[in-house]
């Protein structure tokens, strides 16, 4: 869980402060948001190399802005949402959005069912736990987040690990809040039926 | 009891809150191993979720982009003197020009209209050519100071 920094000065203060010629207060901004971006970017930016000079441009691409900024949100969903924009467009330029793979989703979720018919989830899941060792799971995990596409994996961090609200979130990548909810709902059932099928293979 | 199982996007909502489930929809998982299991199942994705470490950058992020940012200028205050001089020099202007205004009134009615057009046309070409002069220094300060 990623914990915001409690602001030792207020957003208001800062900003006066970078606008004043203070760029050790931008450092601060920086410090503050940091982990927000950096969810964002890592689970948008595939390559490791690219997100060094990505994370650069976002607070850079702040900096310039910064004069625009009328506290219409906190600036750290401001930032956010400069971060998520231009990991989209990085994902644009190199054709990475992927679609959504609606077909391959269907075909986790009907063999899911079908281990439904066969056995109860609460089985699975014991004999999982019993099988598998906490590192093993977040391993698991982490490579069933891996497939899922960078909008759904930026959204599911956001929500469980950033706890932002869904309206935070609709503000960061300025998708409808039922848009929001939506792709939400998709992400975890993709990740629920990639994970049962996981511990299905386990079990055989 | 209703049959139907819940969908999951109930299951996924009762369990992020517990008060979002409406009566039939409670009951019904109460009595129900099948959704009680997915509901769990859910549980422990989102626990897990929750407990899965947040990145980090391997390097000081803060000090590789201040080294980039360019020096601000401060935004200027504004110089409360210069007011208070426009108006000492607007007083130095208008108070004689009070004290002397029946002597300036018979000066345009008794000079010639000639003098008056000949005084009233170098002093606009001065007033016009200063202004120029001000603003060409003034443009080739701006063009001194580096902004990049």
């Amino acid at each position: 869980m990623h914990h915001h920094l409690g602001n030792i000065l207020s957003d208001n203060q800062l900003v006066e402060q970078v606008l004043g010629g203070n760029n050790s207060a931008f450092a601060n901004i920086v410090q503050q948001t940091e982990g927000l971006v950096a969810q964002i970017v890592f689970k948008m930016i595939p390559n490791p190399e690219d997100r060094k000079d990505i994370a650069q441009d976002i607070y850079l691409k702040a900096f310039h802005h910064l004069k625009g900024f009328k506290f219409q949100a906190r600036l750290s969903t401001w930032i956010g949402q400069i971060a998520y924009n231009t990991c989209l467009n990085y994902l644009e330029k190199r054709k990475l959005v992927l679609p959504d793979n609606t077909a391959e989703d269907q075909d986790a979720h009907d063999t899911a069912l079908e281990l439904l018919s066969t056995t109860t989830l609460q089985t699975l899941r014991n004999d999982a736990e019993q099988t598998l060792a906490q590192k093993e799971r977040a391993a698991i995990l982490q490579k069933a987040i891996h497939r899922l596409s960078p909008i759904h994996k930026t959204l599911i961090s956001l929500y469980h690990q950033e706890e932002l609200s869904y309206a935070e979130i609709g503000q960061i990548t300025t998708l409808p809040e039922g848009t929001v909810k939506n792709y939400l709902f998709r992400a975890r059932k993709a990740l629920k039926d990639d994970l049962l099928l996981h511990y299905k293979k386990e079990e055989l | 009891m209703t049959t139907a199982h819940l969908s999951e996007e109930t299951l996924q909502q009762y369990v992020l809150d517990k008060t979002s489930a409406n009566a039939i929809d409670t009951a019904h998982l109460q009595n129900c191993p099948s959704c009680q299991a997915l509901a769990a199942a859910y549980a422990g994705l989102f626990a897990d979720l929750q407990a899965t470490p947040d990145p980090a950058f391997e390097f000081d992020l803060a000090a590789m982009v201040v080294a980039r940012l360019p020096a601000l200028q401060p935004t200027p205050t504004f110089d409360h003197t210069i007011s208070y001089l426009l108006i000492a020099a607007l007083a130095a202007i208008a108070v004689p020009i009070y004290l002397l205004r029946s002597n300036i009134a018979r000066l345009f009615t008794v000079a010639t209209p000639l003098f008056t057009c000949s005084a009233a046309i170098i002093i606009t070409a001065v007033l016009l050519f200063q202004t120029f002069d001000h603003f060409k220094k003034y443009q080739q300060k701006m063009q001194a100071l580096d902004f990049s």
